[in-house]
């Protein structure tokens, strides 16, 4: 057997075969579906990268036909992808990226899955840093968002983000990244993976130099608030390209949500009637998150509140503002107990709405106390003396 | 009747058996045996050292390797040998403490790949799970232990070959485990590449310590914060805040009242095994005192 070592490291692949045989025996599949005739006089004179190039774009054809097992694809697949060496540097990638296509002809709903799967294997055969293996993501990506994978195929936008540093992807490269992972989580149970590629995508734009940003951060606005476990708005706030939607009614809205109370959503409300359901929000998953959010406004900083204010200022009865409380602390928004007696909610620590240079100084007093603590302990426990008992030898 | 979710439910399970949906994990007790079994190997004829992987699979493709043994191999140009027999019974020895351990796969303690790798993969491949194939540059050719897993899959048209296919590897350390090579880690540093273990009190004092110079770490950041050396990040500042939240505000007073009384059980509790360290080491030297 000969071993062969592909232009990538991690590529090794054994078989007893020449690669000349190896492209040999492909073409003979190909002879036995009819797709080339067996004239071999002629194809002698063939190089061998010609030849390889003719037997991947008509390999399309065999994957089109459906009438090979998955496991016989991927064994076909990777014979082609093993071959990939004998190509000089330059046309790899489009070889790849070739032969990424040949691997999906014939995707319908029902083989969509296995097909996704024949990507991640040749992903997989590459080291994730290089150009290469940002080449099959491309056709992952995609080939996801046809077929509506969002469930299969996982994202972690950290990663990507770090991945396409490595790709020295371009600006316009990323934004078509990110509008694909925004579109494909869009409509899945992980809809903040979209919000946070939305997020990115988004925050790419530094100025006016895109036309439809507008209708982008209306989409991402509107995400971020139908987001059941989103709480914390303002660092939308900070985005450059959200910044100049300052005149806007969907900034006005944002930050009402990112700190204002329950009464200026009200306001907000009667000002523009209608506006939330032009954007498809609903009013009362709306009014509801804005009292938790009134909610933790009235406790920030304090360590008890009474009832009577809370009530007046989230404008509701005792048991629904019990049962804010406690959704309060299911969201892990608030740590805090009700005392009924006194009629009063006891905070021990709420999450902060907004974070700024007052959050910065709690946090620094914090930790300056704590070390304070633990210093003041370490001399105390140095003062201790221990009995010299037992075995001092070693 | 027929059930329309059927179709789907086959497709799932036949997902779980691919090989390609394989996380490896590894505890670092395996890896110390791996590059132990490369230390002791013998030096004239061997240039790698290969073994059996053991641990268990959860359903969903992720093997956790926790323990590991060599076994004996010869090869050459043209042949390699694995002894069988040896390979077996060690399972089985090994099986009796641990019943609900499996071979999880192979290691070899070199980076290359080579034809041979193909043969022992075929040996192991006899089993359930489908192995996985673990290399350990133990040369450390990159300048530090590469650790690589492989599965693997075919290839090719009439004629079959194979490719070793990367999969992702993570170190996974139980909490002893942790300690134990964050105590490794500090020998590097030392001249003599020894690290005393500490008794009670010290390694108390140690662990104080270290936590002292993280809060200063974090001081230090938040104080570029707030001076604007920093750009001020407020993902981070959230989880400080978080952090802080955790620890209870007492006030120094109280705070030295607690502490003093749990560090005053800590030094009875040390005395005590102290002494009953010296007691049993007295009475074993009193048994070795001849009766006349």
């Amino acid at each position: 057997m000969t071993e062969i070592l592909g232009p990538i490291k991690s590529f090794t692949a054994f078989i007893d075969l020449t690669e000349g045989a190896q492209i040999e025996e492909l073409r003979k599949l190909l002879i036995e579906n009819g797709l080339i005739e067996a004239n071999e006089e002629e194809d002698e004179e063939k190089e061998p990268l010609e030849r390889l190039i003719s037997v991947i774009n008509l390999m399309r054809n065999v994957f089109e036909k459906q009438d090979k097992t998955i496991q016989e694809l991927e064994s076909i697949l990777l014979s082609i992808a093993s071959l990939l060496h004998i190509v000089p540097k330059e046309s790899s990638a489009k070889l790849l990226s070739d032969l990424c296509s040949t691997a999906l002809a014939g995707t319908t709903p029902s083989n969509a899955r296995q097909r996704l799967r024949l990507l991640d294997l040749l992903f997989y055969q590459f080291d994730v840093k290089s150009r290469m293996a940002s080449v099959v993501f491309w056709h992952k990506l995609k080939m996801s968002v046809q077929y509506g994978l969002g469930s299969q195929l996982v994202i972690d936008i950290d990663k990507l983000k770090k991945w396409m540093v490595n790709w020295s992807f371009s600006i316009d490269e990323k934004q078509r990244a990110y509008k694909l992972v925004w579109e494909l989580y869009k409509t899945t149970d992980k809809k903040s993976i979209s919000c946070r590629a939305l997020t990115e995508l988004v925050s790419t734009y530094d100025s006016d130099n895109e036309e439809n940003i507008s209708t982008l951060v209306t989409e991402l606005v509107v995400m971020a608030i139908s987001d059941p476990d989103r709480y914390i708005f303002s660092d939308l706030l900070d985005i450059e390209a959200v910044k100049l939607q300052y005149s806007e009614k969907i900034y006005q809205l944002l930050e009402v949500f990112s700190s204002g109370m329950y009464g200026s959503f009200l306001k907000f409300c009667d000002a523009n009637p209608g506006y939330l359901d032009q954007l498809g929000l609903e009013y009362e998953h709306c009014k509801h998150k804005i009292q938790v959010l009134t909610l933790l406004s009235l406790a920030e900083g304090e360590s008890e509140i009474p009832f009577a204010s809370c009530l007046t200022e989230l404008q509701i009865d005792i048991d629904s503002f019990e049962q804010l409380v406690i959704d309060a602390i299911r969201y892990k928004l608030l740590s805090a107990r009700i005392d009924h007696v006194n009629e009063k909610v006891i905070i021990t620590n709420c999450v902060r709405r907004t974070f700024g240079l007052n959050e910065w100084n709690l946090i620094h007093d914090s930790l300056l106390s704590w070390k304070n603590n633990i210093s003041h302990f370490r001399s105390n426990l140095k003062s201790f003396q221990l009995l010299p008992v037992g075995d001092q030898k070693t | 009747m027929r059930c329309p979710t059927l179709q789907s439910n086959i497709e799932i399970s036949s997902m779980e058996d691919n090989v390609h949906s394989i996380e490896v994990y590894l505890h670092p007790v395996a890896a110390f045996a791996i590059i132990d079994s490369h230390e002791r190997r013998s030096k004239d004829n061997q240039t790698r050292v290969i073994g059996s992987l053991l641990g268990t699979k959860t359903p969903d493709g992720v093997y956790e390797i926790s323990s590991a043994y060599p076994v004996p191999h010869s090869e050459s140009e043209e042949e390699v040998a694995i002894d069988m027999k040896y390979e077996q019974s060690m399972y089985q020895l090994y099986k009796t403490i641990n019943p609900t351990d499996v071979v999880l796969g192979w290691y070899a303690t070199n980076s290359t790949i080579k034809m041979h790798s193909v043969l022992i993969h075929d040996y192991y491949s006899k089993r359930d799970p489908p192995p996985v194939y673990l290399t350990f540059d133990c040369k450390m050719r990159s300048g530090r232990l590469d650790i690589k897993a492989y599965v693997r899959c075919s290839l090719g048209v009439e004629t079959k070959g194979y490719i070793f296919s990367p999969i992702p590897i993570k170190m996974a350390y139980y909490d002893p485990e942790r300690a134990a090579v964050n105590l490794l880690r500090q020998s590097i540093s030392t001249d003599t590449n020894e690290t005393p273990i500490k008794t009670g009190l010290e390694r108390f004092e140690n662990v104080l310590g270290s936590l002292e110079d993280s809060i200063d770490g974090l001081l230090a950041y938040v104080e570029k914060v707030k001076s604007g050396d920093i750009p001020a990040d407020s993902k981070i500042g959230r989880l400080l805040m978080e952090l802080v939240s955790k620890v209870p505000k007492l006030d120094p007073n109280q705070f030295d009242k607690i502490m003093n009384n749990t560090t005053q059980d800590l030094l009875m509790i040390v005395y005590l095994t102290n002494l009953t360290k010296t007691q049993l080491e007295l009475g074993e030297q009193v048994a070795h005192i001849p009766s006349n």
